[in-house]
């Protein structure tokens, strides 16, 4: 029993790493990230907001050469 | 020791898998032959040249911060987790060029391609890769156009931009006509390829308004539509009265796809370029996934010879002898100039340890160079008589499927009109003869390879699910390219008068994009006018502006190695790029001198001239004869042009190197000073 549940204990850590890389990989969480850096760096000032930060990254991605032939 | 172990052990692999190719030269072989040796080749380039590099050539270090680290501010400069910067570095680099370079290039038979793709990735490609990505990491992260400028000198700045900006128009003009040919009198193609665009707008909404940056449920969603649209498009195919509205000849789809790049340029990024962006980022990771685990399982037969009479310059699908087009051909799949664009763009923001160069910028390039592999296997599965039915031009066989199937046959590479039609029913087409550019003949051997592994009833779906796959991130290069070549502009016009300059003013991007889309649109255009395809002209032209690209970024890198002190190890940049100077001023000799009319642009030309005004041309060749041969000749200059910057870099790069070498002073090095590594360990979830 307890074998089982190590078992599955580990499928959903396995499963927490799988989904948390994915995110990663497409930039799903780039936001949190950023919250964390903000309130490291400059504690106590607002952050911008997840919409402004979406936007200004997408205008910062499409001015440069991001992809290839 | 266990290195040792694993090196011999794969060395061992590849000499038998190389010794299986050698021996089965008269038969046919099996592509696992083929996979086997290049995965094999591309871990033995990276468990031991790569880190040879890395340790002895590029001093990689450590200890040392990286610019995501000194200047990280939660936006572009990130410390991320190197397999995540792999993942972005490998999606921004990976585009169609190695689909469609390999598939032409397999005129010559499977050999020579392969063997460029396996040598030229692990000696060239990789190692200009990785030799940028630090080089631009040690600089925070400046651009190919800026290391230039600083290191070597205006000159080489000023090449890198006019051959970076060259090298677009000539990219998106050639990929355009890779899709108008595929979407020809296909409605089940051309409904699908509409189809992705609301999707893509759909998706555009989504992030923007009803739940800003969630980009993961916006993709799944994006891609379960355009999954979809694949099979609404079939059922359009069925459906006689709406059939019609998406059958179009090349014509109009051209006229289509340049309105279509000249709206998606002025119309902001949010609504359809960055949206398509995810959904075909999504698609290629998938897509190239499941075709190595198709191709491992099913493990079909190559029936290409392993070289055709074609060597002899006599190809039916471009002109020129092996050396030097085949190298100019397979282009992307072994060394790509465009990737130092990136491997000096956004991926050096993103290096938390110097020590990832090796993997993300050596790595990602070895990853490319397999998926180069793979269509090059996808194209010589084939029939050879198929493949040459399906990739040559009427204008070179014979309009009818007879005298095209009399033609190729002739060859030596027996193929039926029966044949043609049973293959075309299967795949959901009217015809597959004279589908040139590479795209269809790439979907038949794709849709050939899932087939048999997950299904022959589906043959159409995947046929089509490919032709949509390579649309979706065709379309994304041609929006992509479009904007940082409507940049570039702005930044050379602004130097003329200065509000022109300015990107964000309204009127700039106005005249500079539809400038851009000018200049694209009109090679599209006489590349779809022309009888022989079109694709024979341009692909050749595209290659070697290419390869110039990586020899400037070549010529950087070594003049870098060589103000730092490295002079003893510059052969490991200076041996490629004596190669490709090598291999493209041969091949723009012989596009410019040669008299063969089917290699030679002025040879071309004035054959045509001759014709036209000796009045022995067919009252429709003649209509366009006078654009055809302003093309040809315009292609010739550009070819003279692209070899004169290609010299002008290397001979300035020799004379920074050579005052360095005998004690003058040179411009002092742009890397930024030592900083010690404070970052102690990037968790996975980290990202951009």
């Amino acid at each position: 029993m307890s074998g089982w549940r190590g078992a599955s204990a580990r499928f959903i850590r396995w499963l927490r790493v799988v989904w948390s890389g994915l995110r990663a990989a497409c930039g799903d969480d780039a936001y949190e990230r950023y919250l964390v850096h903000f309130s490291r760096e400059h504690p106590g000032r607002p952050p911008a907001s997840r919409r402004e930060f979406y936007r200004e990254s997408e205008q910062r991605k499409w001015s440069g050469v991001s992809r290839c032939c | 020791m266990s290195t040792k172990i694993t090196g011999i052990g794969l060395a061992l692999a590849a000499a038998l898998a190389l010794g299986g190719l050698a021996l089965h030269r008269h038969e046919p072989i099996n592509a696992l032959w083929i996979v086997t040796a290049a995965v094999c080749i591309y871990l033995l380039g990276y468990r031991f040249y790569a880190a040879w590099i890395a340790a002895r050539v590029l001093s990689v270090d450590g200890s040392r911060a990286t610019p995501a680290e000194r200047l990280s501010n939660g936006r572009d400069f990130v410390p991320t987790h190197r397999w995540i910067a792999f993942g972005h570095h490998f999606a921004a680099i990976a585009g169609p060029g190695p689909l469609v370079g390999p598939t032409l290039a397999a005129q010559f038979g499977y050999l020579p391609g392969t063997l460029w793709i396996l040598v030229g990735a692990v000696l060239g490609g990789c190692v200009q890769d990785m030799t940028i990505l630090l080089l631009s990491t040690r600089r925070d992260g400046r651009s190919l156009g800026q290391m230039a400028r600083d290191e070597l000198g205006p000159l080489g700045g000023f090449a890198a931009l006019t051959g970076t900006l060259a090298i677009m128009i000539i990219l998106i003009a050639v990929l355009g006509l890779v899709i108008v040919n595929a979407m020809k009198h296909s409605p089940w193609g051309t409904s699908t390829v509409f189809a992705t665009i609301p999707v893509a707008i759909l998706v555009g909404i989504y992030l923007r308004f009803l739940r800003p940056g969630r980009v993961l449920e916006a993709s799944l969603l994006g891609v379960a539509l355009v999954l979809l649209a694949v099979l609404g498009g079939g059922w359009v195919d069925h459906r006689e009265g709406i059939r019609d509205w998406f059958d179009y000849g090349a014509l109009p789809l051209a006229g289509f796809v340049i309105v279509y790049g000249w709206t998606a340029a002025i119309l902001p990024v949010w609504l359809l370029l960055a949206p398509r962006d995810y959904l075909s980022t999504f698609l290629k990771l998938g897509t190239v996934m499941l075709l190595a685990v198709a191709i491992v399982l099913t493990h079909p037969q190559i029936r290409m010879p392993a070289i055709t009479q074609f060597i002899d310059g006599s190809g039916p699908l471009f002109g020129g002898k092996l050396f030097p087009f085949v190298f100019i051909t397979i282009a992307c799949g072994a060394i790509s100039g465009f990737h130092s664009l990136v491997a000096s763009g956004t991926t050096p923001k993103l290096i938390s340890n110097e020590a990832d160069v090796r993997l993300i910028g050596y790595g990602s390039m070895a990853l490319e160079s397999f998926v180069a592999i793979m269509a090059m296997i996808a194209a010589t599965l084939l029939d050879p008589g198929v493949y040459f039915a399906i990739n040559t031009a009427a204008g070179v066989v014979g309009a009818t499927p007879e005298a095209a199937v009399q033609t190729i046959s002739g060859w030596g590479f027996p193929v039926t009109a029966d044949q043609m039609n049973r293959l075309a029913q299967a795949m959901g087409e009217r015809t597959l003869f004279a589908r040139t550019g590479g795209a269809p003949s790439l979907a038949v051997g794709m849709a050939s390879i899932f087939g048999s592994t997950f299904g022959r009833g589906l043959l159409a779906v995947w046929y089509h699910f490919a032709i949509m796959f390579e649309a979706v991130f065709i379309l994304t290069t041609l929006d992509a390219g479009t904007r940082v070549g409507r940049f570039m502009l702005q930044d050379l016009l602004g130097q003329a008068w200065k509000p022109l300059g300015r990107t964000s003013w309204y009127p700039s991007a106005l005249i500079a994009s539809t400038l851009v889309v000018a200049a694209w649109g009109y090679y599209l255009y006489v590349g779809v006018i022309d009888p022989n395809g079109g694709v024979n002209i341009l692909w050749p032209l595209f290659g070697i502006s290419n390869q110039m690209l990586a020899g400037i970024a070549l010529s950087v890198a070594t003049g870098i190695l060589v103000k730092s002190g490295k002079a003893r190890y510059a052969l490991v940049t200076l041996i490629p790029l004596a190669w490709l100077a090598l291999i493209t001023t041969t091949a723009a000799w012989q596009k410019i001198t040669s008299p063969d009319i089917r290699i030679g642009f002025f040879a071309a030309a004035n054959d045509l001239a001759g014709r036209l005004a000796a009045g022995t041309l067919p009252a429709e060749r003649a209509a366009v004869a006078p654009q055809l041969i302003f093309n040809q000749r315009l292609d010739g200059w550009l070819t003279m042009l692209f070899t004169a910057l290609l010299w002008l870099v290397i001979l300035d790069m020799l004379r920074v190197c050579a005052r360095r070498l005998r004690g003058e002073p040179v411009a002092q090095t742009s890397e930024a000073p030592y900083q010690v590594r404070r970052l102690t360990d990037v968790p996975e979830g980290s990202s951009p």
